[in-house]
């Protein structure tokens, strides 16, 4: 630590090896994503200007992606960084109630006709915030003191929920949890006070849950999408239509139907429907089994990494990017009820897609210092 | 570095988190395995039940056609809007006053109404109404457009096809009609139901949530199959005409006519006053209107019937026509019953007895051919059975078999009583006679072709010899001394024709008493013309006149007036000797005339020009050529060219047409003047270019209100004009 500290801001480590298998994992996720935006979305008025806003996206990500692999992540770990990271999301987080608002919800921030949802990059900051402290507290060796290590966790991730919760993104914020616990849990707390923690989390939960009507209406068509098939139960139905039509084989790339008009948005959070539609269960089953590599290789390079932070980072950011994908699958074939999420590198939005690149480079650079350390 | 990892415990709890992300995943893929494969039945059906749509396509029904091409029945398909209220009053409340406003806001400026009015028919309580029938062609799509680009659930547009009859009366009792969804209900349109019938198709296709379509397929409607008849539309009018006024002059129950071309045994015409209107059916008339008696309702034939009874004697040399024979000064007695005649005739000739329809006569005729062979030349001629398998509600008439005849039936019968017989059989029988005794099979459709051209059916009669052709020439001669010097002498004036036929004045059955009428005729007249060589066998019937009863005075004139008509409208060359004579010695008389005029022209022509003026050489000449003058109809034909007028009188106004001789020098030689139709009902229009040589082809029904050519413009004879009509 002593070392990377003296480093200047913007050194950064040359002639590391590249972690192919992640790499290849990462391009070959985007470029399916790409191309599955422009299927998706070649129904919609404008698919040029939805294809389009992918690729740059896209390669804007992709330069982030690059740079972030050279920049060595224990420059990440100083209070300055972590604490400055935190003041800026927490202050966009504000600042998005100021800007428009889509279906009620207020999550974007709009700059130059490209919108962008600070809550996703929020999801980077709790990481590296909570890789810095717990590795901290670990090396204080004051990791099962409730009150120095868990205490403060959870009001950090208090403060974030409850931003994104007012917005509201239930999503978002089920992510947020779930990567904290995540990370809690690998760092080596104390099953005592994680445990301790739950009925804490669960009666939050359930409050938030039944707090909303339409939540628990929510619910209630998550259980039968064909009680309410022209309301609430439209979007869950049309994507269950397109999944099971699909079949084994699928309709054909290109060929989907539920994407002219029957699926909203077909080119975002329920493009699962569409590729399960269009590349049927064959295609999808290999998608889903790209996501598990991706984990195996996400976790793989968190086990490799020199340190405790590197692992926490990797297991953090590896944990959130799989576990949303999960979560929005999930969704489409209604094992949860409906929630705005995107699928991470697949999905069209913008500023996901950016996040979820640039959370990649620190993922690659944690696996490329692991293998520099390791000789794999 | 140096950084101390979490060793062993994190190990394992890392292995924890690994193995709950992994079952997450196995539940993922088992619940889309689930889907995919154990439910995708039911999910690719719901999918095709939201995704597949189809639509009906109706084939019109084929057209029936006169035998000039002339139609006198087509359909047309028209797409109709609808709103189906229960559609409507299913969706939430917010969405079905969206759905009324939009429709009414957007479709009512194209139907022309006022959105109110829309908005009012949107909003009713019954289910499906019409909003419009025969949307406009042109606005259909636009409609159509508008109810799937703003999603209007419960307006549609359904195709609809409409029957139209473009001659209204003319000819209705033959064509018939059609009831709802174009389904023949009478007359051939009944008959020829199936073969005239179009068959729907369907229009197969996907569709987005926004009702775009893609990847149609069609299963494509067929047009009916269309007939040609043997009709002749412009005859047929005249025919109606005259029996109307006929009807009228005598205020009688009704008036019937048929004409046929006894070779062919097509029917041009087929006849019934009152009539009615195919168009407006319900609007014309009661049931008894719409009923074709020429075929479903026998008479006793009275005196026409002889033609039978004599013909079986001459056939089987039992009598020739100048053999005398002993008309019992009026009177025969069977047993306790004696028959009349009008007037008492002593011993006459046979020819004789004939022409002046002795009663007496035909009844000892009769029994020197006994009633078993009378009965089988009955039958021969074909009265008892049917005649023509083409109509429905076909009378066989009533012959009655041997074994109920009484002691006097065979002098009943041979005067045409006590046996019922269809006009079409009676003239059927007049037909033989014509046609060197041979039985042609009197029918209406000569030709069936299919939509796109195929002949399907070409109509090829049955025949067969009744009587000899020597008997058919004896009896041709006494049935044209009934119009020489008979009963029909005063009302058959045909000039350069010769005419046979027979009069008859049968009293009717009184429906209470069974018994035969004092005051209830039904006068007729059957015939042929010409007689040398027949191309028409005609036969009229009037039913109860009042004021006149006589075969003679009622029936005959209508026979002549038709068969003027018909030999006109045919063109048929006279054959009257001394007419042709006549024509002869005018057509030289004139020939010699113009020659000294042209000599004296070229003199002065010479005289005045340096170079002499070419003489003109006889224009080469048509054999046939027709020559109207006013409304009257007159043919000078197969004339040997010198008998054809070199140069023709100027150029005659007949109702504001010119029509000018071919043997004009002008360049508008052999021209029509397209008349100003415009204004003028379907009748008047149809007949003024059957008068001028026109085909018309008309559209639509009511008055003309486009036309084209348009009026003044220079046409040939035989060439098409196109009539609107609203």
């Amino acid at each position: 630590m002593a070392t990377a500290k003296s480093k200047n801001l913007l050194t950064t480590i040359e002639g590391l090896k590249w972690d192919l298998w992640l790499a290849v994992t990462i391009i070959g996720l985007l470029i399916f994503g790409i191309v599955m935006v422009y299927s998706a979305g070649a129904a919609t008025k404008s698919p040029g200007r939805i294809l389009a806003n992918q690729a740059v996206w896209a390669v804007l990500g992709l330069a982030a992606m690059l740079v972030l692999r050279k920049v060595d992540y224990h420059l990440f770990a100083r209070p300055g960084f972590v604490y400055g990271f935190l003041g800026i999301c927490i202050a966009l987080l504000f600042i998005v109630f100021l800007g428009p608002s889509l279906n009620g919800a207020k999550r974007w921030i709009v700059i130059m006709g490209y919108s962008a949802q600070p809550s996703e990059l929020t999801k980077i900051a709790l990481v590296i915030f909570l890789a810095w402290f717990l590795s901290e507290r670990a090396e204080e060796g004051v990791l099962g003191d409730f009150w120095a290590s868990v205490a403060p966790a959870i009001v950090v991730l208090g403060v974030l929920a409850a931003l994104i919760l007012k917005e509201p993104d239930l999503g978002t914020t089920l992510i947020l949890g779930l990567v904290f616990v995540t990370m809690l849990f690998v760092a080596g707390v104390p099953m005592r006070h994680l445990f301790g923690l739950s009925p804490f989390l669960l009666i939050g939960a359930v409050i938030m849950i039944v707090k909303y009507a339409w939540r628990v209406e929510r619910f209630k068509v998550f259980w039968d999408p064909e009680r309410d098939p022209q309301g609430k139960g439209y979007q869950i139905l049309q994507s269950l239509i397109g999944i099971g039509s699909g079949g084994v084989n699928g309709l054909g790339f290109g060929q989907s139907r539920q994407k002219l008009g029957f699926l909203i948005t077909p080119q975002s959070d329920f493009i699962f429907a569409v590729i399960a539609e269009e590349i049927g269960l064959i295609g999808s089953v290999t998608l889903i089994f790209g996501f598990g590599f991706f984990l195996w290789r996400g976790y793989l390079a968190g086990k490799r990494a020199p340190d405790m932070l590197g692992e926490l980072i990797a297991v953090g950011l590896t944990t959130g990017i799989v576990a949303q994908a999960f979560f929005n699958i999930s969704v489409a074939i209604n094992l949860l009820p409906a929630k705005g999420i995107t699928l991470p590198f697949v999905s069209a939005g913008g500023s996901s897609l950016f996040v979820t690149l640039a959370a990649a480079g620190i993922l690659l650079n944690i696996s490329s210092q692991g293998i520099a350390r390791t000789g794999d | 570095m140096g950084k101390k990892k979490p060793q062993g415990e994190s190990r394992n709890r890392l292995l924890w988190v690994s193995l709950v992300l992994i079952s997450w995943m196995i539940l993922i893929i088992w619940r889309l395995s689930w889907l995919q494969v154990v439910k995708h039945e039911y999910y690719a059906k719901k999918a095709a039940g939201l995704q597949q749509d189809s639509e009906m396509v109706m084939g019109p029904r084929g057209s029936i056609l006169d035998r000039n091409n002339r139609e006198m029945a087509y359909s047309v398909i028209y797409d109709s809007l609808y709103a189906d209220q229960n559609l409507i009053k299913k969706e939430e409340a917010r969405t079905k006053r969206a759905i009324r406003q939009t429709a009414a806001q957007n479709i009512a400026s194209l139907l022309g109404v006022s959105e109110e009015q829309l908005m009012q028919d949107l909003t009713g309580d019954s289910g499906f109404v019409w909003i419009r029938r025969r949307i406009d062609p042109g606005m259909a799509p636009a409609i159509k457009k508008i109810i799937s680009e703003k999603n209007l659930s419960g307006l549609g547009i359904k195709q609809e096809s409409q029957r139209f009859y473009p001659n209204d009366n003319i000819g209705s009792h033959v064509i018939g009609y059609v009831g709802s969804e174009d389904k023949g209900q009478a007359g051939l349109e009944l008959t020829q139901d199936e073969f005239l019938k179009g068959r729907p198709g369907e229009v197969h296709f996907s569709r987005g949530a926004r009702k775009t379509r893609y990847n149609s397929w069609e299963i494509p409607a067929l047009p009916g199959n269309q007939i040609r008849t043997s009709i002749d539309i412009g005859l047929q009018y005249k025919v109606e005409v005259l029996l109307d006024e006929v009807m009228k002059r005598y205020n009688a129950k009704g008036a019937h006519a048929i004409v046929m071309d006894p070779s062919s045994g097509e029917i041009l015409v087929m006849a019934n006053a009152p009539t009615f209107n195919p168009n407006v059916r319900l609007k014309t008339g009661g049931e008894d209107n719409r009923n074709n008696k020429s075929i479903s309702t026998p008479f006793d034939p009275g005196s026409i019937f002889k033609i039978v009874t004599y013909a079986a004697a001459i056939e089987e040399g039992l009598a020739r026509p100048d053999e005398m024979i002993n008309c019992g000064n009026g009177q025969i007695s069977f047993g306790p019953r004696i028959i009349h005649d009008t007037h008492a005739y002593g011993t006459i000739s046979v020819a004789d007895a004939f022409a002046k329809s002795s009663n007496v006569g035909a009844i000892k005729l009769a029994m020197r051919v006994g009633k078993e062979k009378f009965h089988d030349y009955i039958t021969r001629f074909g009265f008892g059975s049917r005649m023509i398998t083409e109509l429905p509600g076909e009378s066989k008439g009533i012959v009655r078999p041997l074994s109920s005849w009484n002691y006097d039936s065979i002098g009943s019968v041979a005067m045409g009583q006590e046996i019922s017989v269809t006009l079409l059989q009676a003239v059927s029988s007049v037909a033989i006679i014509a046609n060197k005794g041979v039985w042609v099979q009197p029918h209406l459709i000569t030709q069936k072709t299919s939509s796109d051209g195929r002949v399907l059916f070409e109509a090829r009669p049955a025949s067969r010899q009744v009587v000899s052709p020597e008997t058919a020439r004896i009896m041709t001669s006494m049935l044209e001394r009934v119009v020489t010097t008979g009963t029909g002498r005063h009302a058959i004036q045909l000039k350069g024709y010769t005419a046979a036929g027979k009069t008859g004045t049968p009293q009717k059955v009184d429906p209470i008493t069974k018994a035969y009428s004092k005051s209830k005729y039904m006068p007729s007249f059957a015939g042929f013309v010409p007689a040398t060589n027949p191309k028409f066998a005609i036969i009229v019937m009037v039913d109860e006149p009042i004021g006149a009863y006589y075969g003679a005075s009622v029936a005959a004139p209508v026979f002549n007036m038709i068969a003027e008509a018909a030999l006109g409208d045919f063109v048929v060359p006279p054959d009257e000797k001394s007419f042709r004579e006549d024509l002869v010695r005018l057509a030289n008389k004139y020939e010699s005339e113009i020659a000294k005029e042209d000599g004296a022209q070229e003199k002065l022509i010479a005289e005045t020009a340096t170079k002499p003026a070419p003489i003109s050489s006889p224009t080469p000449q048509k054999k046939t050529e027709r020559i109207e003058t006013g409304s009257d109809v007159k043919v000078s034909a197969n004339l040997p060219p010198s008998a054809i007028p070199r140069k023709q009188a100027p150029p005659q106004k007949t109702k504001g047409a010119v029509i000018v001789g071919s043997g004009s020098p002008d360049s508008i030689a052999g021209t029509i003047e397209m008349p100003d139709l415009r204004g003028r009902g379907m009748r008047a229009a149809t007949q003024f270019c059957s008068e001028l040589g026109l085909k018309p082809r008309l559209i639509g029904s009511g008055i003309v209100v486009r036309q084209y050519p348009a009026p003044g413009t220079r046409l040939r004879p035989g060439e098409e004009c196109r009539l609107e009509f609203q």
